[in-house]
Formats: structure tokens, C-alpha cells, sequence
């Protein structure tokens, strides 16, 4: 019995000493091997970008101070599509957790990230924002090889007829039923859904036949929406060379991340790299108000959306200072005279985001119904004013200055510097002068405002604007 | 063989992922001093942002008004907003619109926190407007009296309109009854308008005690410099120092237990009926509120709601579900809505919630929930303290309350530690029956 342990003790001594041996050996290899994995670095510390074999635009901007990673995952939606509502029930049946049904492998993963996500649908493309603590970035990997290999889509044609597939199938269009179905109800649900529904308006009025305005789904779109549009548009859409990854967050080496990348979506098929429409957007310049009736007495809110031509290469500042001199809460033209219009504005906020030369800003203002109509003649009279005098220096440099101290402000938001790189914004402020911002010409915009409330009790304030002017939207909820 | 090559890529594995994010979190160094007038500062540099945040936290609150005038120190959310010595009124919001920059204020039942996120170049302009605030504010008895007014329509209003409003103010008067909560923050509405503005006046006292002020600035800011000018706006303040809040660490009102109440409402023209359920917690800082914290977000919080499986995505009852947190230094609460179209849904939800409860009761949260809560908690926990303003505020407390300068660090190591024995002793103290209320709001003629 000694003798077998002594023998024993000995041989696992042995094994051991070889296997760490192999271990040094290999991983040293490894290392000469593959020496850019390990130690290459990109050429600015902050920031390092890579496109994947197959596609894959990564970008990894390295930040110290967040202790836990932010990722955004942007696919461009490529062509005009027939029906506005294919994209959306697309990613609604892929990620949304309130839908009837099992969860599937993705839900799985991302609950196991910690289910902190979002998903929003723009005019071109989708937007899928998520935070995750850093020992997840494997995982976060293989939620990414989960959805371009979205099996509950491209499994449906499989006829292997396993319990399996079958149970899959299953659930799969029990989702897209409950999606077709509730599809107000969760739309409804969304906290931000007044902001969805006039953008889709706005979006659908300026640009009705280019793709960037087929945005406004109706219960009557919803019918003609099948499962098997939904796979198509998702296997012509979802693919690495249609997307762009931006991960923020402590990552000391993005090579490395970038190999996981490569590893892990080695056996995708590569899809040539499609060029992006580029459609020349010409917004309609029919001025309108639109009200999308919600048949409740809560708070109406307006959305006065403004599209302009960028100037100088997508440089919206002189477009939102003259914008800002009249909407910037509680500063602005309009809120420092509401109480000579007997107005009482609740909140004011402006938003912007460029397309293809051109930018839309809208500005959500919050009142009540009696207030309406006094809104929108205060809004005539200050832009006539604005019209008709000069802008003084102190309010140009007030507003400018305002514009400036927010982009300085918002540095302590980890998502800032994703979000302007999303929208492409670039500030020029040596481009924008008292001067130019006083010709004539530029105070000309397309406009349409939205207002999201009771139909009823908005056409009763507005009595003075002639009825063709209007349009209600009702979807009778 | 095969167990060394397995060892050798699970040592590899392992390799690869250390070199991919560091293994610990890092936070600056917050440090602290005081003023020789008696005024704590705290100080939490970030180098890689260009804005920076002037947050007072005050210890008074509207506990420490005379019972007379309970719910004055409220007021001080907008007479603060008044001019001073060398301001005009309202010159502060102008100041920051000016700039870009943002701030709030909020005077509560326990503590008041005033804050401006500014650009960092406007760090001692921030500074300059917060000595303002407390060393000459003007308080004219017409700005007090339009305040009351101003006030006591707000919530008549608002109570006799909206029906949620009223009915969470009756649930939050059956939760923390005999405590100072019991009455909402702003006091009796039928006794506001009589309050003596004197007395309100006098109240302003409160808030410029320098040793019952805590001074947090976060963000971007040359340490020398800023010191300097600390001492140029603060140090010149003194104030006769008023006697020390009065915080009752345990307060034998707001113990678990002994709360169960249900009313039922009938109201006329409701458009759909709904329940409320409120369940009293822990205090704020007490070591217990961690977990009580993972009970509501495991079961309300939207992104992993427990309710929402089980009510809607399991049964189909198509109910709105919202909640309430509230969080006091001596107590904390989780009021739930349920609002439903059809009766009949509203009363099974009802069941199925009670059900919930009772089950968390018995412990039986699965592990794989109780991971997903704990990185949800944690990654919130993150973010919020990647905002200036919260992240300030969330120093001053926990400086005050603890004592501690690197909160944050023990308070992600303590949602790290969260297992499911402590969730489940938690639940058993609390979930319990006798600390539910239960009122229920239906229309009047469908009963």
C-alpha cells in the first residue's frame, strides 16, 4: 500500500511538472505566434477601431471611469421598405421580454446580462443599447452570435420535424401572434411612445415616397404583416456587414475583444458589403399640424419639428441657435414671454438628429389644452419679431453660450460620446456668425407640429386655424 | 492526458480574459475637510469630464418645523430660488440656462439637497450663488405668501383631481401612521394657508447652520484652486449654530408588523379600477434595506419584473403594473399599482400578487433570478453614480448616515454579497401580511 503511494505520489509529480511544461511551452508559442493579439495597440489610447473579416465595424472607446461597459449595436436598414411595420415587429419579436411565449436563447442571454437594454427604431436603422458588468463581455459576445443567427427565424423553414424544432416553431409564432395582436397595448406601455408616434408622423409627412419617411404604422399595416416577412427582412437586414458595435468601458486590450469577434463569427457566411441608399431627401414643404387623437384627458404634448439643410458639412449649430434663441426652457424667447400670452408652459426640450444632409429638430413642449392655440400664435408673432429686427449680439452669445455649456455639461453622461458619434453631430462654432444667422433666408424651415392628446379638446383650442390645416390621426385605441 | 489539456484551456481561457478588463472597479479618491466655521466639505475629483457639481446637502428637513407650521421648511424648494444681498430674483436659473448647466433642489421630511452641474470653468460662479443662498437670501412676506398660495392650489388641486394622488396619500398615511411621515412633506393642506410667516421665515436658519451643512463637489477642478475658493465664498460664513435634528433611529411606529389595513374606494367617473399595495421597510441606512432594495426591484422593476411574468406574460390578465419607492432615513416603502380595464382581471391579479408574496415568503426565489437581480442592482448602482448629481448626493448621505468617504465601494461590495438566505429573512420580516396595506379603488356604478 506504501509502495503504490510513494509510486503513485511520484507519477503525479511527474505529470504535473509536464503538464505545466506544455502549458509555458504552448502559451509561450501562442504569444510569438500571435503577438498583435497581445500587445498591439491602437494608435490613439482612447479609441480603437477594427472591422471584423466578415464585416463587423467595431469601435471601442476605452474609458477608465466607468466601472461597467456600455454597448451600442447600430444595423442600418438598407432599402425602401413596402410596409413600416415589417422592421419594427422584426426587433419587437426579437427582444422584446413582455411578449407571450418562452423565452429564447437570446432573452436567455440577455437576463443573464442583467436584462439593462433597450432597443429603438429610427427611420434607418436600429439602435440596441445595453449595459452589462465587465466579467459578461464573453457573454455579451454570444448574445451577438444569438442574434445574427437568430434561430427562431431562420429555423422556420426546417423541416426535421424534431420535438425540438417543433416546440421552437411553436413559440416563435406565439410571439408574432401576441406581437400582432397586443401590439397597441405594448406600443402604448413604452414610456417614450409620444415621442415614437410623432416622429413617425413627422417623418411620414416630410418624406412620404423615401424610405427615411416610411416610418408611421397603422393598424392596417399591422394585417398584412406575416412571420415569413418578418425571417426575410431579418436575413436581408441582420448581417455583421450592416452594422456598427460601439463598446465603451475599462478595456484594457480591444484587440483581444476584437479577436473574440473574429473567433467566434469565424464560420458566418460573409455578405459583400452593400452600399447604403442614398436617397436625396427633399422634406415636403407643406406646413401642417397634425393631432394624433388618444381619446384620454392627460396633458397634451406638442412636437414642433423643424427640418433644415445642414450647413457646412453637418454642422447644425447655426440651425439650433436660431431654433434655441425662441425654444430653450426658461430662457428662450417663448417661455420669458409666456406671461404676456397668459401661457403656462410646463416644460420645454429640444432634441436634433441629422440625416443625409439634412437636419430635423424638434422641440416638446408640455402644456395644457387651453394654452394651445395661444402657443402657436406666441410662436407666429416671436418669429415674425425675429424676422423683422436684427438678433442682438448679447442673445446671440447668450444662446451660443447655452449650446456650448451643455456640450460641456453632457461630457458626464457614459453615453455622450456614442451618441454624437451616432448622429454625426460636429460643432463649428467659428462657421457661425451674428451676421449670417441674420440673413433673411435662413429663417426659412419645413415644419409640421404634432400634437399627441384628446382630438376633441385640441380642435376646440384651435378654432381659428382653418380645419384643411389639420389632420387627426385616430387609431381608435 | 485529457485532464491536463483540459487544464491547459481553462488556464488559457482565464488568461485571455484577465488581459480583457482590469478585475477591480475604480473609483477617485473622495477626500474631506471642514471649515473652521463648522462646514464639512467633500471633495471627489473625475479627470475625464469637462462639467463639475456643487451639491449642499442640508441636515434639516421638514422634521425639524414646529408642529404648527409642519411642512414650511418645504417651501424653501422655491423661496430659495429668491433674490439675495447681490442677486436678482431668479438669477440663479439664469445663471445656469446661461451655461448650459442644470439643477434641482428637494427639501424632504429628513434632509434638503440643493445642486448646480455646471461646465467646470463655472465652478466658483456655482460656488459664489450657493453662498448667496445661505448667507443673504431676502425672504419678503409677499414671496411667502404667494409660496403658501401657491403651494396649498397645487395640491388641492391636485388631490381633488387625480385620484392616484389621493389614494397614495392614503396608503402612505396607513404605512407610516404615528410617524412623522404620516403627513405628505408639505404638511395639512387645510392648515397651510394659516401658517405664520414669521415663523416660516425664522425657519431660514435651519438651512444656513454650517454644521448641519455638508458641501459635496464632484467633477472636473484643480484641487488648489478650488480650496481657495471654498474658502473665499465659505469660510468668511459664520451662523449661530441650531440644536441637532431630531432623527429617532427606531421609531416603534414604523416597526415591521401590526399595519395590516384594506380599505375600499368607491369613486365617481373612474375609468378603471385599480388596487394599491403598500409594504413598509426598512430604514434607509439600516443594514436590512440592501435586501428589502433586491425584493422590489425582483419584483416590480420593468426590465426583470417578477410581477409582470407572472401577471401578464403567464396568465394574460393585460393589468398596468407601476410602483412607488420610497426611501427615508427611518423608514422605506413599495407601493404597487394595479390598474386593469376589466374587474375581473384586477381581482385575479390581486390573487396571483398576494400568491407572489406569500411564495417569497417560503424562500422560493430561484438562484438564476436571484444572479440577474444582483447584476441589475449592481450595473443601476454604477450608473447613478456615474451622474454628478446623484453620485453627490449619494457621498453626503452616506458620509452623514456612515460616516464613510469611499461609500460606494462597500455598498457594491454588499449587493455583491446579497444571497438568497438574507433575501429570504428579509421577505419573512417584511412581506408578511400584517405589514401590507391594501386599498382598492373601484367606479361607483359598476358595484
Amino acid at each position: 500500500m506504501y509502495i503504490q503511494n510513494q509510486t503513485g505520489k511520484t507519477a503525479a509529480r511527474r505529470h504535473c511538472w509536464a503538464a505545466v511544461t506544455l502549458i509555458a511551452t504552448v502559451t509561450i508559442s501562442l504569444c510569438l505566434l500571435f503577438p498583435a493579439s497581445i500587445t498591439a495597440e491602437p494608435s490613439s489610447p482612447e479609441a480603437a477601431s477594427f472591422t471584423s473579416k466578415k464585416g463587423l465595424r467595431l469601435k471601442v472607446l476605452k474609458s477608465e471611469h466607468i466601472p461597467f461597459i456600455h454597448a451600442q449595436l447600430i444595423i442600418y436598414y438598407k432599402e425602401k421598405v413596402k410596409n413600416p411595420a415589417v422592421p419594427y415587429l422584426t426587433l419587437l419579436n426579437i427582444f422584446d421580454r413582455n411578449l407571450k411565449g418562452n423565452d429564447t436563447q437570446l432573452l436567455s442571454i440577455l437576463k443573464k446580462l442583467g436584462n439593462d437594454y433597450q432597443v429603438e427604431h429610427r427611420p434607418d436603422f436600429l439602435l440596441f443599447k445595453i449595459n452589462f458588468l465587465p466579467d459578461k463581455l464573453l457573454l455579451f459576445i454570444r448574445l451577438l452570435k444569438s442574434l445574427y443567427s437568430y434561430k427562431p427565424f431562420l429555423e422556420l423553414n426546417s423541416s426535421s420535424g424534431s420535438y425540438v424544432d417543433e416546440k421552437q416553431k411553436l413559440n416563435t409564432q406565439t410571439r408574432f401572434n401576441d406581437s400582432i395582436t397586443n401590439y397597441w397595448n405594448y406600443f402604448f406601455k413604452r414610456p417614450d411612445w409620444k415621442t415614437r408616434i410623432a416622429y413617425q408622423i413627422a417623418y411620414h409627412h416630410w418624406f412620404p415616397s423615401a424610405a427615411m419617411g416610411q416610418t408611421l404604422i397603422t393598424p392596417n399595416l399591422l394585417k398584412d404583416v406575416t412571420l415569413d416577412r418578418l425571417r426575410s427582412f431579418y436575413e436581408d437586414t441582420y448581417q455583421l456587414s450592416n452594422s456598427l458595435l460601439i463598446i465603451k468601458g475599462n478595456i484594457e486590450q480591444p484587440a483581444i475583444l476584437n479577436g473574440h469577434i473574429e473567433s467566434i463569427f469565424a464560420s458566418f457566411k460573409k455578405h459583400p458589403p452593400r452600399k447604403l441608399v442614398e436617397e436625396k431627401l427633399t422634406p415636403n414643404s407643406e406646413n401642417k399640424i397634425i393631432v394624433f387623437n388618444t381619446n384620454n384627458d392627460d396633458s397634451p404634448t406638442i412636437f414642433w419639428f423643424q427640418v433644415v439643410p445642414t450647413y457646412n458639412d453637418r454642422n447644425p449649430l447655426p440651425s439650433l441657435v436660431l431654433n434655441n434663441i425662441l425654444f430653450t426652457y426658461p430662457t428662450g424667447r417663448l417661455f420669458f414671454n409666456s406671461r404676456s400670452y397668459n401661457i403656462n408652459i410646463f416644460r420645454m426640450d429640444t432634441q436634433m438628429e441629422n440625416h443625409q444632409g439634412l437636419t430635423v429638430i424638434c422641440n416638446t413642449i408640455q402644456l395644457r389644452y387651453v394654452d394651445i392655440g395661444k402657443f402657436l400664435v406666441s410662436v407666429e408673432k416671436e418669429r415674425k419679431k425675429l424676422r423683422a429686427q436684427q438678433i442682438d449680439r448679447r442673445e446671440f452669445l447668450k444662446t451660443l453660450s447655452n449650446i456650448y455649456g451643455r456640450l460641456e455639461v453632457n461630457t458626464q453622461y457614459f453615453e455622450n460620446d456614442i451618441n454624437l458619434e451616432i448622429i454625426k453631430a460636429e460643432y463649428y462654432a467659428e462657421k457661425v456668425t451674428l451676421a449670417s444667422l441674420n440673413k433673411k433666408e435662413d429663417h426659412s424651415n419645413e415644419e409640421v407640429i404634432v400634437i399627441v392628446g384628446n382630438a376633441d379638446l385640441i380642435r376646440a383650442d384651435l378654432g381659428m386655424i382653418p380645419s384643411k390645416n389639420i389632420e387627426v390621426i385616430d387609431f381608435a385605441r | 492526458m485529457r485532464r491536463y489539456i483540459t487544464t491547459f484551456f481553462v488556464v488559457v481561457f482565464i488568461f485571455f480574459n484577465l488581459s480583457l478588463y482590469p478585475q477591480t472597479t475604480v473609483y477617485n479618491e473622495v477626500s474631506s475637510f471642514k471649515l473652521s466655521n463648522g462646514l464639512r466639505v467633500i471633495l471627489s475629483p473625475l479627470d475625464n469630464i469637462k462639467a463639475a457639481c456643487v451639491l449642499l446637502y442640508h441636515q434639516t428637513g421638514v422634521r425639524d418645523d414646529p408642529p404648527e407650521i409642519r411642512g414650511a421648511s418645504y417651501l424653501y424648494q422655491n423661496l430659495m430660488l429668491l433674490g439675495t444681498k447681490n442677486l436678482d430674483v431668479y438669477d440663479r436659473i439664469f445663471y445656469l440656462s446661461r451655461n448650459g448647466g442644470f439643477g434641482d433642489r428637494i427639501v424632504s421630511y429628513d434632509y434638503s439637497l440643493f445642486y448646480q452641474v455646471v461646465p467646470a470653468s463655472e465652478i466658483n460662479s456655482a460656488l459664489y450663488l450657493e453662498s448667496e443662498r445661505i448667507s443673504t437670501l431676502q425672504r419678503p412676506d409677499s414671496n411667502i405668501r404667494s409660496e403658501l398660495n401657491r403651494v396649498y392650489a397645487k395640491n388641492y388641486r391636485l388631490t381633488n383631481s387625480n385620484v392616484t394622488v389621493r389614494a397614495s396619500i392614503r396608503a402612505k398615511e396607513m404605512l407610516f401612521a404615528g410617524s412623522i411621515y404620516e403627513t405628505p412633506v408639505y404638511g395639512n393642506l387645510e392648515e397651510i394657508r394659516g401658517f405664520d410667516i414669521q415663523r416660516v421665515k425664522k425657519l431660514y436658519d435651519n438651512f444656513r447652520d454650517l454644521s448641519h451643512i455638508i458641501m459635496v463637489i464632484s467633477g472636473e477642478f484643480d484641487m488648489a484652486e478650488l480650496k481657495k475658493s471654498i474658502n473665499k465664498y465659505f469660510g468668511i460664513l459664520s451662523f449661530p449654530p441650531k440644536p441637532a435634528m431630531s432623527i429617532k433611529k427606531s421609531d416603534p411606529s414604523l416597526a415591521p408588523g401590526k399595519k395590516f389595513v384594506s380599505e375600499n374606494w368607491l369613486e365617481e367617473n373612474l375609468s378603471e379600477s385599480f388596487i394599491l399595495y403598500g409594504i413598509l421597510g426598512p430604514a434607509k441606512f439600516n443594514f436590512d434595506h440592501l435586501y428589502f432594495d433586491f425584493i422590489r426591484c425582483y419584483l416590480v422593476d420593468e426590465r426583470i419584473s417578477k410581477l409582470e411574468e407572472t401577471l401578464n406574460r403567464e396568465r394574460n390578465l393585460n393589468v398596468l403594473i407601476s410602483y412607488e419607492s420610497i426611501d427615508y432615513l427611518e423608514a422605506s416603502a413599495l407601493i404597487i399599482k394595479i390598474t386593469a380595464k376589466r374587474r375581473a382581471n384586477l381581482e385575479r391579479a390581486r390573487f396571483f400578487l398576494v400568491k407572489q408574496l406569500d411564495a417569497m415568503l417560503k424562500g422560493t426565489i430561484p438562484n438564476a433570478d436571484v444572479k440577474m437581480t444582483k447584476s441589475l442592482m449592481e450595473i443601476d448602482f454604477m450608473k447613478k453614480m456615474s451622474r454628478l448629481e446623484t453620485r453627490s448626493a449619494f457621498l453626503a448621505e452616506s458620509y452623514q448616515e456612515t460616516g464613510e468617504l469611499n461609500g460606494e465601494e462597500n455598498y457594491l461590495k454588499r449587493i455583491r454579497k446579497i444571497n438568497t438566505y438574507d433575501v429570504f429573512r428579509i421577505a419573512k420580516t417584511y412581506l408578511a401580511k400584517d405589514n401590507r396595506v391594501n386599498l382598492n379603488v373601484y367606479p361607483k356604478s359598476n358595484r
